[in-house]
């Protein structure tokens, strides 16, 4: 398991329990976790525990010469891929009204779904709007195919998992957590200047 | 309980059982309307003390009593907020206890026997309170307050339930086991004894449980606001989006200083692995793998086709018959054309008699006044309008267009 957990981790995986059962038990048992580490001190890189959403990952020690083009490279995804997941799990909140935002082992129902956005012309034009740019691009013009077609995506991208290929219930990895930790990182480092509430938003709407 | 006659329950149950589907409406929808036949049924479960009016006439509640023996045997959420003080309870009991020594001791068993029935009640009572809170507690935790569905309720129901077990907890300090085994310290039945020493477990067991359940009511509270606050996150950052289209992260956010490890993510790794051919080990497995992958010769199975010989014959010319005759008829149709007078065809046989015999051509006039007439018919449509055929004869009897004739005219139209 050794090899297969550090192939998992060298190739950019986010361990956790959702996504990788057999290489989180591995990597939960001490012994196993150190040994990984000392393995990968070698290649300058860290094995990274994140508590909220109890998943492991490789990060990087520091910049050098030789990692920084790969490094550009990987944050130039993160950067593309930002802000249409930031509207994907925003449009989740708001189809599923729960407030609950979408994390590491929570489970949506796709079928669950198609209720909200048939009956809902907002959510169907934000759905559209999604639908526009990448990664989700897609010609389909049937929200419930746009949904489709987004989960689907994103299984692609080890966003989701799912039981058997035909199940209509798609499980959440630790990568959603990533998001909220970046956002976090954004507000709390000032980079950018959040609204405070919502309810300014409604009285902006008014006018 | 004596003072209850066993028909009595009895028939109340029985009336409970008769109008089900009435109070389970008044239950779940809250109210029910009286309609025209149902006064007599509705009177009499009012009179039952099962159904109240409510402030709107003609509709009806049922009473907080049979309310709250349903919420609690549907395990409805709102009934685990009810405080004991087990102060006033332990009171009680010592009291109770005081009664029942001292009945006991003077052998006033009538009297020993009711208050061991009422402290038996009120030990019940007490137990089985907390137990019913403890468990919707715990079935709050676990469906994770499933019965409010936004975050902010639940959070709120989150941390009313832990201040109410944090409460509870306190209330049940208030019981000192050392005080109740001393109730029984003194040459007491046997019932009674194991009465006060199943209280006393109980509340052994009870506090380490409620302890568990505030432990846990702490982590899910942790977890909800934590989740309130990613949502909250998540919505401003979309709606900053929204606001800022021009926004992106930015392309050196890997050289932050600031940025915490936890977002330093590292490339993936390219792995790849080449074999050593000159490592004499590996050659069988290679072998068999290159044997594997190797690509099947394609042999492509012989068609068998079927064949036949063809004949080929010399090209038979097309001989085109010419009828003099024929041609002849043609000759009168131009005749009529070019002249525009009407002609006959008996005329112009005689006209070309003379003609035809030189060219050893004959023809019987009967035959020739048929051939015209059929050289008509075949004409196309667009000549057929244009020149017109007269029969010359009379008509038949009994018919409309049929004639025996002699002769044909054509003329032009």
């Amino acid at each position: 398991m050794f090899k297969q957990t550090l192939q998992k981790l060298l190739t950019g995986e986010v361990i956790c329990e959702t996504a990788f059962a057999d290489h989180f038990a591995y990597l939960n048992v001490t012994e196993n976790r150190a040994r990984v580490e000392d393995f990968l001190s070698n290649l300058d890189r860290n094995l990274t525990y994140l508590a909220s959403a109890d998943a492991y990952y490789l990060t990087f020690q520091q910049v050098e010469q030789e990692n920084s083009n790969e490094l550009s490279q990987l944050f130039l995804e993160v950067r593309s891929s930002f802000r249409p997941l930031v509207e994907f799990l925003e449009l989740l909140l708001s189809a599923t009204q729960t407030d609950l935002p979408l994390r590491a082992k929570s489970m949506v129902n796709i079928n669950a779904l198609f209720d909200p956005f048939e009956h809902d012309q907002t959510l169907r034009e934000q759905l559209h709007r999604l639908s526009a740019i990448k990664p989700f691009k897609t010609n389909k013009l049937e929200s419930r195919e746009q949904l489709v077609f987004i989960f689907q995506k994103l299984q692609d991208m080890g966003y989701f998992v799912r039981k058997n290929a035909g199940s209509s219930r798609y499980y959440a990895t630790a990568r959603f957590d990533l998001i909220y930790l970046l956002i976090e990182f954004l507000n709390d480092s000032e980079r950018v200047d959040l609204p405070e509430n919502i309810e300014q938003t409604q009285e902006e709407l008014l006018f | 309980m004596a003072a209850y006659n066993a028909t009595d329950v009895a028939d109340l149950l029985r009336q409970i059982g008769a109008h089900d589907q009435l109070l389970a409406e008044a239950y779940v929808y809250g109210t029910i309307s009286e309609l025209p036949g149902d006064s007599r049924k509705i009177a009499s479960l009012h009179k039952s003390g099962l159904i109240r009016p409510d402030d709107e006439l003609g509709d009806y509640r049922v009473t907080a009593e049979l309310k709250r023996m349903l919420n609690r045997l549907m395990r409805k959420q709102s009934s685990y907020r009810q405080l004991s003080d087990m102060g006033k309870v332990i009171d009680t009991l010592d009291d109770m206890v005081k009664d029942y020594r001292f009945s006991v001791q003077n052998n006033q068993f009538d009297d020993a026997e009711y208050y061991l029935d009422q402290l038996d009640d009120v030990l019940y009572d007490a137990k089985d309170n907390l137990n019913v809170s403890l468990e919707n507690m715990h079935y709050a935790i676990s469906s994770q307050f499933g019965f409010v569905s936004t975050l902010s309720a639940k959070v709120r129901e989150n941390e009313r339930a832990l201040s109410y077990a944090q409460k509870l907890l306190n209330e049940l300090q208030q019981i000192d086991p050392e005080s109740c085994y001393d109730w029984a310290d003194w040459p007491c039945p046997s019932d009674f004894a194991r009465k006060i020493s199943g209280f006393v477990y109980w509340f052994n067991q009870t506090l380490p449980r409620l302890r568990f359940i505030i432990d846990n009511m702490r982590l899910s509270l942790f977890r909800l606001r934590r989740d309130e606050k990613q949502a909250s996150l998540l919505r401003n950052m979309a709606r900053y989006l929204q606001l800022h289209p021009e926004f992106e992260l930015s392309e050196s956010l890997f050289e932050d200083p600031l940025l915490p490890q936890a977002l330093k993510f590292a490339p993936a790794m390219p792995l790849k692995s080449y074999i050593d051919t000159r490592n004499s080990e590996l050659e069988a497995p290679l072998m068999a793998l290159v044997q594997a992958l190797r690509k099947p010769a394609k042999v492509s199975p012989l068609v068998v086709r079927e064949n036949s010989e063809l004949e080929i014959e010399a090209t038979a010319e097309l001989l085109i018959d010419h009828d003099f005759f024929e041609e002849q008829t043609e000759r009168l149709f131009e005749q009529v054309i070019k002249h525009g007078a009407p002609l006959s065809a008996i005329h112009y046989w005689q006209s070309a008699l003379k003609s035809w015999i030189k060219e050893d051509q004959l023809i019987d006039p009967k035959e020739w006044v048929e051939l015209v007439f059929s050289s008509y018919c075949k004409l196309t449509n667009d000549q057929q309008v244009a020149l017109d055929i007269k029969p010359k004869g009379e008509r038949l009897a009994g018919t409309s267009h049929n004639f025996t004739y002699c002769d044909v005219e054509v003329l032009l139209r």
